[in-house]
């Protein structure tokens, strides 16, 4: 990777290792469910994050600025290929889009059932001698203005748990497919000079950016010229580490990760692809 | 844009970048993936819906599995058949191969410079035992005895005699011990038993019925004599025709000698005392008629 | 009770003329309010702070990193383990994978427990029986090509090696069992 850059760039940036950007085993400290279940002394190079021991070659990125609308490029920043390169599982980012969608829909339609409908508890008229059709009440299913046979009953819930592997192939799969495409950035840091909409929509479209932008931190606080910017524009979303998600990665058309939070999200993603056995709750 | 020489996943991403953008509006789901819609409807499934003609079928009045249209069942005809009686209230021994445990070994997820027990090796995340399924521990089987070459101080609840001469072939020890039901629960998932704030349990006693086993020592078991023991090393190794190596001797000695008390559940813990692991603490009871139980 | 039942259910009906109203009016406002704050009892739970030590029994505290090493290890592992590598098959047949076979055309990644992604699947309530390898990147055709002539060479069913390359999933199915000819023939390549 490092190898098919030329001498004349190696002058002019500092390419970052792909280990010490991870800081894998210092993010594990920080990021793990419960620091109880991690043991504490987590040592040597674990095979996964060694770029020799992969047949995928690392994916170089620029890396860029938000401190001028013109784009400068920094440095290089080399990322995970079980992350940033899979196979993009489009059917798996589908399931998960409408996991998201309707993990947490109620449908709250209720129709009325015979014995609900109000009235009907006479018999309309005598069994025999009227020359009508036998009937036992004027709501049933049969009639005008009756109960619903097999109508919706009730608020149904629509909530199931995908599977946790399927969950993280999900976030892999958007990566890849962003990267893939042309829509993931990767910037120094938020900071902005100014407050004004207009820097962050004029830097967009000078950068030909999609119109809807997903600024990405680790930390839900993040530089208040960004946040007052993007505020009053709808499509430009601002959205901490935690918050990452297949819906909002394909939602938005560009993704801008700072630094720090592609390390942060490279080391969480590789920690559930390489655990031993997931925590019974998050199954 | 060029494809040729690309395969598989290289050949997808490239395939990407030539493609529209992955939106909400361009997903779908795999063929099949969705189940088709049992009621059939329209031409071809509807009329009858698939339900047939007359009979329970079509009248939703389906008769129970086993209903013989009212002469006597055949699954009712015999009265008893006791294959699985009391089965549920066995005691069972999920088997560990020799092979496996090397493969552990080998793969480096169980650390063979500390003695190895049942929660070492659940631990690992490849080997289960479930208290729930009557699950008393762990039997060490001796397939892979030809391939086994670690030098292991091993703690199982039951050992076939191929599998005891190959650890000790080694110059590694075995020792077979009882535990309870609420013992291994504990020892399984210790995580779980402390973050309940239970204390460490005291190991019962093995039941009548298993208590020839653990008092024998041909089967290493950890009430019998230590230097009945010995001499079984021995015998085995003229048996089975090797070198019984001199553990004395060996620079893990220390390691190797580890025996755990009868009551005991994990090395270097005694049973009573509570671990609060957020706090990093351990509360140890100093009532007498704790003490007296736990220690007693 | 009764007259609680009644008011309530006035207070719920939605009346439309003047007098009406104004009863359902009062029903509502006489209809006692049941205070949903009586239902949450904070002296009954108790936090470990608060806990009356003298009515506990006696216990001593101890942070001895000497005891707590013993519990440490009964934490298991989060991530699988780094295994140890072999110049030639390990005891228990496990080979390490070789840096050569970086090179090649065609890779078979090992599974996340570093073990060789073969499979044997037998499909239910038939004899149909299969070999899967996994995790495969690169030219995945030529792999097929050359694992077919090796099935052909070594197994006794010279022509009837029914292989099936499947380049979206990164997979090769063989019909039949030739898991260990499979397994070995990867140990060859150093997958």
């Amino acid at each position: 990777m490092l190898r098919l850059i030329s001498k004349k760039l190696l002058a002019t940036y500092s390419p970052i290792s792909p280990c010490a950007q991870c800081g894998l085993v210092q993010k594990l400290r920080s990021l793990s469910l419960d620091d109880n279940l991690l043991k504490a002394d987590i040592k040597g190079d674990y095979k996964f994050l060694d770029p020799d021991n992969h047949y995928q070659k690392f994916r170089q990125v620029w890396l860029e600025n938000l401190d001028t609308t013109q784009e400068k490029k920094l440095g290089i920043i080399s990322l995970h290929p079980e992350i940033f390169a899979t196979k993009p599982r489009v059917d798996i980012i589908h399931q998960n889009i409408t996991w998201q969608r309707l993990f947490r829909y109620i449908n709250y339609a209720c129709t009325k059932v015979t014995s609900e409908v109000r009235g009907g508890g006479r018999k309309p008229w005598p069994q025999k001698g009227m020359g009508k059709a036998r009937h036992g009440s004027i709501r049933s299913v049969l009639w005008r203005k009756g109960g619903r046979a097999h109508g919706p009953r009730g608020p149904k819930p629509y909530f199931y748990m995908l599977p946790h592997h399927i969950r993280v192939w999900g976030l892999v799969s958007a990566f890849s497919t962003k990267l893939a495409q042309d829509d993931l950035h990767i910037v120094k840091s938020l900071d902005i000079p100014t407050d004004d909409p207009e820097y962050v929509t004029q830097l967009v479209k000078e950068r030909n950016w999609g119109p809807s932008v997903l600024f990405i931190d680790v930390s839900d606080i993040m530089p208040l010229n960004l946040i007052t910017a993007t505020d009053s524009i709808k499509h430009i979303n601002c959205m901490p580490g935690y918050g990452l998600n297949v819906h909002s990665i394909l939602k938005h058309n560009t993704l801008v990760l700072t630094e720090d939070a592609a390390s942060w999200v490279q080391g969480k993603l590789l920690y559930h692809l390489n655990q031993i056995k997931p925590p019974e709750n998050i199954k | 844009m060029s494809f040729s020489g690309l395969h598989g996943r290289e050949l997808a991403l490239k395939m990407l970048q030539a493609l529209p953008r992955v939106s909400h509006a361009n997903l779908k789901p795999n063929p099949n993936f969705k189940p088709k819609n049992k009621r059939g409807r329209g031409q071809h499934g509807g009329d009858k819906h698939g339900a047939g003609n007359k009979g329970s079928g079509q009248r939703q009045n389906h008769m129970r599995l086993g209903y013989e249209t009212g002469n006597w069942p055949f699954y009712l005809r015999f009265g008893f058949e006791p294959y699985y009686k009391g089965h549920h209230l066995k005691r069972q021994y999920p088997p560990l191969t020799l092979h496996k445990l090397q493969m552990l070994i080998d793969t480096n997820r169980i650390d063979t410079s500390k003695p190895i027990d049942l929660t070492a090796l659940v631990n690992t995340g490849v080997v289960d035992c479930i208290p729930e399924r009557k699950h008393y521990g762990l039997n060490l089987t001796d397939a892979g005895a030809n391939v086994f070459k670690g030098k292991v101080n091993i703690e199982v609840q039951w050992a076939s005699e191929p599998a005891i001469a190959a650890i000790e072939r080694n110059g590694g020890t075995i020792t077979t011990t009882y535990y309870d039901l609420s013992s291994v629960q504990c020892a399984v998932d210790p995580v779980r038993w402390f973050s309940r704030a239970e204390p460490i349990p005291r190991r019962k006693l093995p039941l009548a019925d298993c208590l020839e086993y653990y008092s024998n020592p041909e089967n290493r078991g950890y009430l019998a004599d230590p230097e009945k023991i010995s001499q079984a090393r021995l015998a085995l190794a003229q048996k089975y025709g090797y070198e019984l190596p001199r553990i004395e001797d060996d620079p893990d000695y220390e390691m190797l000698i580890q025996r755990k008390d009868p009551r005991q559940l994990f090395y270097g813990l005694e049973p009573g005392w509570v671990v609060n692991l957020k706090d990093k603490l351990i509360f140890k009871p100093k009532e007498d008629y704790l003490l007296e139980y736990y220690r007693g | 009770m009764a007259a609680l039942q009644f008011l309530s259910r006035a207070a719920r009906t939605v009346v439309v003329g003047g007098t009406n109203r104004f009863t359902a009016l009062a029903a509502i406002n006489l209809a006692p309010k049941r205070n949903y704050a009586d239902d949450y009892k904070p002296d009954q739970s108790v936090m470990y702070d608060e806990l009356d030590q003298s009515t506990l029994p006696k216990f001593e505290t101890s942070n001895d990193p000497a005891e707590w090493q013993f519990v440490e290890r009964l934490i298991p592992l989060a991530l699988v383990p780094t295994p140890k590598s072999f110049t030639e098959p390990s005891p228990s047949g496990w080979t390490t994978p070789k840096k050569d076979a970086l090179k090649l055309p065609y890779f078979v990644s090992r599974t996340k427990n570093h073990m060789q992604p073969v499979y044997y699947r037998i499909k239910e309530r038939s004899l149909r029986h299969t070999t899967v390898i996994k995790n495969i990147d690169g030219d995945i055709w030529l792999m097929g090509e050359h694992l077919k002539d090796y099935l052909k060479r070594n197994t006794k069913k010279k022509d009837l090696i029914a292989l099936k390359v499947n380049e979206m999933n990164g997979t090769i199915s063989v019909r039949g069992d030739h898991v260990s000819w499979v397994k070995k023939w990867m140990d060859e390549k150093g997958f």
